[in-house]
């Protein structure tokens, strides 16, 4: 799978009322409700052991986690 | 029904008490402010002296003034007269001395409603502005890969006063200071990127200044622009005025805070829980609905729960200009979601009572599951038939103002 494939099954995985469908590539996350604060605290995590990196507080703006293409980019960057 | 609780409402609109009977069992704990202690007008006129000195420093050909709005519950008229009688012996006439409304995307004011947080004289004699997102320039301020953009007469005033009120503030730590340039007076795209930053858990703390992430960013960005003076108001209770602090946008804020936090804050809350039904009021910050969620801000803040887990929770919302209006939040705004059960509850249930708006309206904000009452007695009769007998009930009369330890 690729890292959108897993970050996307990571975030959907529990969601029961995804009456949205799935995002595309380029949607906000955020404004369709699929990530919130207590989400994010769980993606970093998901992340950081998944793929062996460490989120660092500077990484933490909405650029680098609000759409699935910016969390892949910023994955990439971070190996 | 021999109980009975009272809950202010109306801020700007009236401002009464307004009494509501309640089943006789009801065992009740009122968490009020403490009874209002009046900041007197001399002392007003002598924290004000500074701006004198300022003036003196600066020698400014011209004067902008930066309010908060509506939502914001600070009536301004008491430091305004002070401070602009200041202004013109200073030898400003009335052309040089402007006002600018710090709206960030909520709605623009009215000349009415301009009247009610200036006053109807000062409204009547100065220029006013109401901030718009698009009436903005680039500043030297920096954040990601953008350049940050401000109010174009803020950016063009010789000299800047920022006169706000200090409410607890769900990630600002409190109102006022740094925070009304910065979303209060900027472009669209900062404005939704520092909301966008806070709901993603980036930064931002209820209650707290001093190492407060978003407030420390914000104040690095207001240093950038300037701000040549500050004045921050906190407010009793009952919206009158308990103290003002002036200076320095940061040591004056820092202060304000201090007080307001030591005013605003109950300590025992959970001693003397769990609750089974806790009364969160929205006033003073209830014109409208989408600010309504600033009522639970005691819940929000509990470091220890007070609430029995099958707890319900009671928001009330005078709700005087209806439904609100926020760029970002509203329907079809850029961060605007279907309503959800909102997660710090924890399950239990949320029932709203406001009798001036409808079910319609409640609804696109509020999540389905949630109840929505315009009438006392069909509220009562609903809770009765949902809490146990003798329930325990806290009431939070001014709840968008009170924090808990």
């Amino acid at each position: 799978m690729s890292i959108q494939d897993d970050v996307l099954k990571f975030l959907t995985d529990d969601t029961t009322d995804n009456e949205t469908g799935n995002p595309g590539p380029d949607d906000s996350l955020l404004e369709a409700g699929i990530i919130d604060s207590v989400k994010m605290l769980e993606l970093i995590a998901f992340i950081e052991k998944t793929y062996g990196i460490k989120v660092a507080e500077e990484d933490l703006f909405p650029e680098n986690f609000d759409t699935l293409n910016a969390i892949e980019t910023f994955i990439n960057s971070k190996k | 029904m021999k109980n009975k609780i009272i809950l202010p409402r109306g801020a700007w609109y009236g401002d009464i008490n307004i009494l509501y009977f309640v089943p006789s069992d009801w065992q009740i704990e009122n968490f009020s402010i403490p009874a209002p202690q009046i900041f007197p007008d001399q002392a007003i006129a002598a924290s004000l002296l500074s701006l004198k000195t300022e003036l003196e420093k600066h020698k400014p050909g011209s004067v902008l003034i930066v309010t908060d709005d509506l939502t914001r519950p600070v009536s301004l008229q008491p430091i305004l007269r002070p401070m602009l009688e200041i202004l013109h012996q200073a030898g400003f006439s009335d052309n040089q001395i402007s006002f600018l409304i710090g709206l960030g995307s909520h709605k623009a004011l009215t000349p009415e409603m301009v009247a009610k947080k200036l006053g109807k004289d000062a409204a009547a004699r100065y220029r006013w502005y109401n901030h718009q997102p698009a009436e903005t320039e680039e500043t030297e301020v920096v954040w990601g890969q953008n350049r940050v953009k401000l109010n174009r007469h803020y950016l063009a005033a010789d000299f800047r006063i920022v006169v706000s009120g200090l409410t607890p503030h769900s990630f600002a730590g409190f109102s006022g200071g740094a925070k009304m340039l910065f979303p209060g007076l900027a472009d669209m795209p900062t404005i939704a990127r520092t909301h966008k930053s806070v709901l993603m858990g980036f930064m931002g703390q209820l209650g707290e200044t001093a190492n407060n992430k978003f407030r420390n960013l914000i104040e690095d960005f207001t240093r950038t622009v300037g701000l040549e003076y500050f004045v921050g108001v906190v407010i009793n209770g009952d919206r009158s005025i308990h103290h003002i602090e002036t200076g320095d946008f940061i040591e004056a804020h820092r202060r304000a805070a201090q007080v307001a936090r030591k005013l605003y804050l109950h300590n025992g809350v959970a001693e003397k829980g769990p609750f089974d039904l806790v009364i969160v009021n929205a006033y003073p910050k209830d014109t409208e609905l989408l600010q309504a969620e600033n009522a639970f801000i005691p819940i929000k803040s509990a470091s220890r729960p007070f609430l029995k887990e099958d707890a319900i929770v009671l928001l009330t919302s005078e709700c005087s200009d209806g439904f609100g209006h926020h760029g970002l939040f509203e329907p079809d705004g850029l961060l605007y979601r279907p309503p959800k059960p909102l997660n710090f509850l924890k399950g239990r249930q949320l029932v709203f009572f406001s009798d001036s708006i409808n079910e319609h309206d409640f609804y696109k904000a509020y999540h389905e599951q949630d109840k929505f009452f315009s009438d006392w007695d069909e509220l009562v009769e609903y809770l009765t038939g949902k809490l146990p007998e003798n329930p325990k009930v806290a009431v939070f009369p001014q709840a968008s103002l009170q924090l808990t330890e």
